[in-house]
């Protein structure tokens, strides 16, 4: 569908995926030449931006090779998808690299001017060459458009990923009342993030002289063994510091996970929702509550 | 205690307040718990508060030795308590697996005090 897309949109014909079949068999033995140059642009285009992206030679070498794989692809014409997707990676890896998608389309119209003219084939008619560089030029522009939707795409789903595990990293302990806190736990719950929970939790214990704790975890996607240690773990050490920590939001699914997994919970009070361990939490305060 | 090995044991009311310093010594915890079973057989008390306020470090070993001055004091007829102890330290002896089953503890000297009065 993509595929068929932007041969439309660029106007891409049969005729000109052709002629740059034509035109590429007579330009192919060049390549090494086309690289050399190519190289020595964006050495001199790209300024300090060069080192950054080819820090050593073996990367250099690297990168060489795969545009000449590229570039001998290119000379043949396709537009099939296979040949679309690889152009999607090249979108990905620019994106991974973080190469400015200007770095890149400048490259394409420096690459068009090497193969049009510095490094033309001999024999061809001035109109035969006409016809070939509009080819040529469509299919490229058709090319960096998709590296480039690619490179967009990739790059905003890298923010997303950044902006997710932001939000999942946060630990915004409330206080419910004197001496009751209350920590909604969200999204995955890894051994790193637990220490950092269980740091964060400590100290608000110690803080505010919390007597309970409330740990909810209707939020959290998964709960394994691991995570079930982590909780564990939290409420034996709210318990030394004197704090009762209550596991709230124990799903049906989650509490036959932890049977199944054989996971001794110990005294580890929980709870199947937020109400009942508000009320476990406020008698421990000593706080009344209306019935 | 303080740092020359001397044992603290404050009375308050009918409990045994002893305020804990860092570091912890087998000499201190020695010196500790035959003063506080010393003071526990002349004139007995309904529970024992350690205030761990003071202790900035400790590992598993340290805990278990503690246990053991509890466990002696329990079994002269008194609720042991540990109150106040820092966020360090209890994340420090649950991630090295230190075993706090014995331990009761109070977030406060005052809470621990109103515990032991019911107990």
């Amino acid at each position: 569908m993509k595929q068929a897309e932007f041969r439309h949109l660029f106007d891409v014909t049969d005729a000109d995926l052709e002629q740059v079949r034509v035109y590429g068999k007579r330009v192919a033995p060049y390549i090494d030449a086309f690289i050399e140059r190519l190289y020595a642009f964006m050495r001199g285009a790209l300024g300090e931006h060069f080192a950054v992206h080819f820090p050593d030679t073996a990367t250099l070498e690297r990168a060489q090779g795969s545009l000449r794989r590229a570039w001998l692809e290119f000379w043949q014409g396709r537009w099939d998808p296979e040949y679309v997707a690889s152009r999607e990676h090249v979108g990905d890896v620019h994106a991974q690299l973080q190469i400015e998608p200007r770095h890149y389309l400048a490259t394409m119209a420096h690459a068009l001017k090497l193969w049009t003219e510095d490094l033309a084939p001999e024999g061809l008619s001035e109109a035969e060459r006409r016809a070939a560089i509009l080819a040529i030029q469509r299919v490229i522009a058709m090319e960096g458009a998709l590296v480039v939707d690619t490179y967009n795409r990739r790059t905003q789903e890298i923010i997303s990923q950044q902006s997710r595990a932001l939000i999942d990293m946060s630990t915004p302990i409330a206080a419910l009342s004197d001496g009751v806190l209350m920590l909604p736990i969200v999204g995955i719950v890894d051994s790193r993030r637990a220490q950092d929970i269980m740091r964060r939790m400590l100290e608000q214990v110690s803080e505010r002289q919390a007597v309970a704790f409330i740990l909810d975890i209707s939020g959290v996607a998964v709960v394994d063994t691991a995570v079930a240690n982590h909780l564990i773990r939290m409420t034996k050490a709210a318990r030394l510091m004197g704090c009762e920590a209550i596991v709230s939001g124990v799903s049906a699914q989650v509490a036959e996970t932890i049977v199944e997994l054989g996971i001794d919970v110990g005294e580890m009070k929980t709870t199947g929702n937020l109400k009942d361990a508000l009320k476990v939490a406020f008698r421990l305060a000593g706080i009344e509550q209306k019935s | 205690m303080n740092g020359d090995g001397q044992v603290v044991l404050q009375r308050v009311g009918n409990t045994i307040l002893i305020p804990v310093h860092g570091p912890i010594t087998d000499e201190m915890l020695q010196a500790l718990r035959r003063g506080l079973l010393a003071l526990l057989q002349r004139a007995g008390a309904r529970g024992v508060v350690f205030d761990m306020s003071g202790v900035e470090v400790m590992d598993a070993d340290d805990f278990a030795r503690l246990r053991q001055v509890a466990i002696s004091a329990s079994l002269m007829g008194a609720t042991v308590m540990l109150a106040e102890m820092q966020p360090g330290v209890a994340a420090g002896l649950v991630l090295l697996d230190a075993d706090i089953s014995w331990a009761r503890s109070a977030r406060t000297v005052e809470r621990a005090m109103e515990a032991l009065k019911g107990a």
